[in-house]
């Protein structure tokens, strides 16, 4: 199989980046590979709104202060140009999407409506009900079939090939045949989502966010950016760390302990529960640590997010869905009773290193999406902005694919890597498993959160990277594939993609312990203030051949703003 | 409780049957990763868990449901549950179908949206206009409408409940370009008026659409109806 460009991932970067590839140059033959159904990826997950200075509800707002609160958020890690790139466009690219047919919600004067967010200067956050990221979602899928977007579904990617200067193509198994192919392209863009099911059992993130082109990528050489940086969400359920969205504090909920109080006046008097998502998290971690928390008779230790007061009417009209989960996955009506939650690992800051280009260092390879850092988030994502920079990027990197795709032909080679994930494959398929998959996943998410979570150190970090190693080495020697049927082989899938989370972890961990700071998300007891002078820097993690990493530091735009201490 | 799952590979089909025990609050969802971690072979889709990707559709005591947002508690009857794949599709393996007659039925009916883009400036619509179509924008393809439908009992030309929720979503939206009544007539080549009102597809919506209500309304919308002096809406 053969296409100019190829597109792997159809979440809201790969379809924006499909829109923009077939806009820009119908004569090229444009496909989206992706492992589900398109409209099953996790953006359709994504509640609360996305970010642009639209200034409908605030007309003191603007694309400054939008770019200044990205880069505040992020702790001056975010390379700030690219901030301001994206934050400028936010405007426009809000508008083309209202254009596509996406039902934002609006102001009573037919504007399209903002609330508050974390971190955010100005009501900025625009949004559709609580249901931003499927209105997007299935709004982009529905212009694609318009175009004419040609769909691999349920194809998995298993690797990506190129000859050291050029793309060649991706290699993956279709899965309702078991067959593995080459499809070679002349430009693939990876936009393949993010990899917080590193934390199984502790994570808002679907099944399949595994991290597998972030995986790949590492594989294929490619440099992987501030992977230290995983941001905790502070309100997922607590039994399912399913996503409470952060539009139920932008509508005025409020956080208590078990004492009944609104403790976030202690760690953010002005902002309180609209503080960023990293202080806000470790401030409820703090109240479990300190004994101010709630237990409940399985041991979990959660605090409360106490929408009561808000009223039936408000509720039922601008957060339904969070309605809807509360009720089917804790059994609580919030509108009755405070929903219980605790922080969930949530989304990923560190990827597939870019420039703003969306160029990856091979000629012809580009990342988009959660999958990808460019930077714009630094050590700390603010709510809202990924949605946004999901369909910037998306939109670059669609442009970037194609104008690629014009000057060049197809590459030649790639069979040799075709037949080692062949043979790779068949071995899998005839090892017999000494361990359970399912016990090895949840024994994954336990190491990581208890070892790398919102509290690091030493010491913990250094047990975690000792389990991890040991978890890592069972995995390859007792794992198989227990369906040997070649169709819809989900064990296969599922296999593979707790591989790609293994690889994904084992770089978390290694990038963690080389940052003595702390800052973001990224938080040790140990070194609890952010050290510009020695970490004010991005990680680069290169795989060499025999499994080492190769550990460089990456220059950090800084030239808009000065870092300065956060205060909120 | 007894629960028999319904297999599939290779054209047979057979039952496997379980003893097993159930949390109070635990999903057909959870049950069934539990009886997977056991037997991997079992073959089902599943991706968000929390009732928004619409990836789960499947059979249970021959109700169609969201496996990830339906209880176990609510759906055993004489202590056995069964689960099956969905009906009208074709069956892949176990409970996956084949789901490409989404993609398809979207095009047939132009299930999207038409306007110029223009970025220096947003449409305007008040939020009772957005009231019309709101709730049909809630859609998550789960399809389970689809399995369901009578009218699709009788002709596979019929476009299905949620293709025409979405013409409905698109005609009640004020923005949207394309004449109204233009796509009424496409929803008619795809047999609007087939509809039976079974209303199994507003008894299954784990979104509470009732696609029925929305066809009853395309049709009254429709300037041109084919039988417009016996027809007697409600
Ligand atoms: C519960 C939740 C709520 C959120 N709410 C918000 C919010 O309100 N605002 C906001 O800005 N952000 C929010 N986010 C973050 C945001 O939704 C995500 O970061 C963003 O949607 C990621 O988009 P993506 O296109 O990069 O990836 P995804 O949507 O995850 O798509 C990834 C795609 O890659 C495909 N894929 C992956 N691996 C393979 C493979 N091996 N082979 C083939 N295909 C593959 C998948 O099939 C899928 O189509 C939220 C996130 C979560 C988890
Ligand atoms: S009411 Fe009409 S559309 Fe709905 S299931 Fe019955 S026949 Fe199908
Ligand atoms: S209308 Fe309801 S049942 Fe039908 S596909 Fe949409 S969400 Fe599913
Ligand atoms: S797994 Fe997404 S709807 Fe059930």
């Amino acid at each position: 199989m053969k296409r100019d460009v190829l597109i792997v991932g159809a979440g809201g970067a790969g379809l924006y980046a499909a829109l923009s590839a077939v806009k820009e140059n119908k004569d090229l033959d444009v496909a989206v590979l992706t492992k589900v159904y398109p409209t099953r990826s996790h953006t359709g997950a994504a509640q609360g709104g996305i970010n642009a200075a639209l200034a409908n509800v605030d007309p003191t707002d603007n694309e400054e202060l939008h770019t200044f609160d990205t880069i505040k958020g992020s702790d001056y890690l975010a390379d700030q140009e690219a901030v301001k790139y994206m934050c400028y466009e936010a405007p426009k690219i809000i508008r083309a999407m209202e254009h596509m047919g996406v039902p934002f919600s609006r102001l009573g004067n037919g504007k399209i409506a903002q609330r508050p967010f974390g971190g955010a200067s100005k009501d900025r956050t625009c949004y559709s009900a609580d249901k931003m990221g499927h209105v997007m979602l299935h709004t982009l899928y529905e212009q694609c079939i318009k175009e004419g977007v040609e769909f691999l579904n349920e194809w998995f990617m298993l690797n990506i090939v190129h000859d050291g200067k050029r793309a060649i193509g991706v290699t993956a198994i279709n899965i309702a045949t078991g067959e593995v192919e080459l499809i070679r392209a002349k430009s693939i863009i990876l936009a393949t989502g993010g990899h917080s099911r590193i934390y199984w059992g502790y994570t808002s993130n679907a099944l399949g966010c595994t991290g597998d082109g972030t995986a790949a990528a590492l594989r294929a050489g490619l440099p992987l950016k501030d992977m230290e940086f995983l941001q905790f969400h502070p309100t997922g359920l607590r039994k399912s760390a399913i996503l409470v969205s952060e539009a139920a504090r932008g509508e005025g909920g409020h956080l208590k302990n078990a004492l009944g109080e609104r403790f976030m006046k202690k760690y953010a008097p002005e902002k309180m529960e609209l503080g960023p998502r990293d202080l806000v998290s470790r401030s409820i971690m703090q109240e479990i640590r300190e004994g101010r928390g709630f237990k409940d008779e399985e041991g979990r230790e959660y605090v409360h997010l106490d929408l009561t007061h808000l009223g039936e009417e408000k509720i039922k009209e601008r957060l339904p869905q969070i309605r809807e989960l509360a009720i089917d996955f804790e059994g609580i009506d919030p509108i009755k009773e405070p929903i219980p939650i605790k922080p969930t690992a949530h989304y990923a800051m560190g990827g597939i290193h870019t420039n703003v280009k969306c160029e990856t260092p091979i000629e012809g390879i580009y990342a988009a999406g959660e999958a990808q850092c460019v930077s714009v988030h630094g050590a700390n994502r603010l709510g809202g902005n990924s949605l946004l920079d999901i369909v910037v990027f998306g939109n670059v990197a669609g442009k970037e694919a194609v104008r690629y795709a014009e000057g060049t032909d197809f590459a030649d080679g790639g069979e040799e890597k075709l037949k080692e994930d062949i043979e790779f494959i068949n071995e899998l398929m005839n090892k017999e498993s000494k361990e359970t998959l399912g016990d090895m996943r949840n024994e994954l998410g336990e190491i990581m959160f208890k070892h790398f979570g919102v509290f690091k150190n030493e010491k913990e970090m250094q047990e975690g990277y000792a389990k991890l190693k040991d978890l890592i080495e069972r995995a390859h020697k007792n794992l198989g594939v227990e369906d040997k049927s070649k169709i819809f082989n989900l064990d296969l899938q599922s296999t593979l993609e707790f591989f790609n989370l293994l690889e994904i972890a084992d770089v978390l961990a290694y990038a963690s312990l080389q940052r003595k700071e702390s800052r973001g998300s990224f938080y040790r007891d140990d070194y609890p203030k952010r050290d510009d002078e020695n970490f004010l820097y991005h990680s680069m993690i290169t795989k060499n051949p025999d499994g080492s990493f190769n550990y460089e530091k990456g220059e950090v735009d800084i030239s808009l703003y000065e870092p300065a201490e956060r205060k909120y | 409780m007894k629960l028999k799952i319904k297999r599939f590979l290779n054209n047979k089909s057979y039952f496997d049957e379980y003893e097993v025990d159930f949390r109070d609050d635990e999903t057909i969802l959870e049950l069934l990763d539990r009886i997977r971690d056991k037997d991997r072979s079992l073959t089902y889709r599943s991706f968000c868990r929390s009732s928004i990707c619409g990836t789960c559709t499947i059979k249970a005591n021959n109700k169609t449901i969201l496996a990830c947002k339906s209880k176990v508690k609510d759906f055993i009857e004489n202590d056995e549950l069964v689960i099956e794949p969905v009906d009208k599709a074709k069956v892949i393996k176990d409970l996956v179908v084949d789901n490409s007659f989404l993609e398809e039925k979207i095009k047939k009916v132009n299930g999207w949206f038409v306007d110029e883009i223009d970025v220096t400036k947003e449409n305007l619509q008040t939020p009772e206009e957005l009231k019309k179509y709101d709730k049909q924008t809630d859609c998550i393809l789960c399809g389970a409408c689809f399995y369901e439908c009578d009218a699709l009992e009788y002709d596979k030309n019929f476009a299905g409940p949620f293709a025409f929720t979405k013409v409905y979503r698109f005609v009640f939206d004020s923005r949207d370009k394309m004449d109204k009544q233009q796509r009424i007539e496409i929803a008619k080549e795809n047999l609007l008026y087939n509809c039976i009102n079974c209303q199994k597809c507003a008894i299954v919506c784990p979104k509470g659409i009732s696609s029925m209500m929305d066809i009853k309304m395309l049709q009254m919308k429709d300037k041109n109806p084919p039988f417009s002096d016996s027809f007697n809406f409600f």
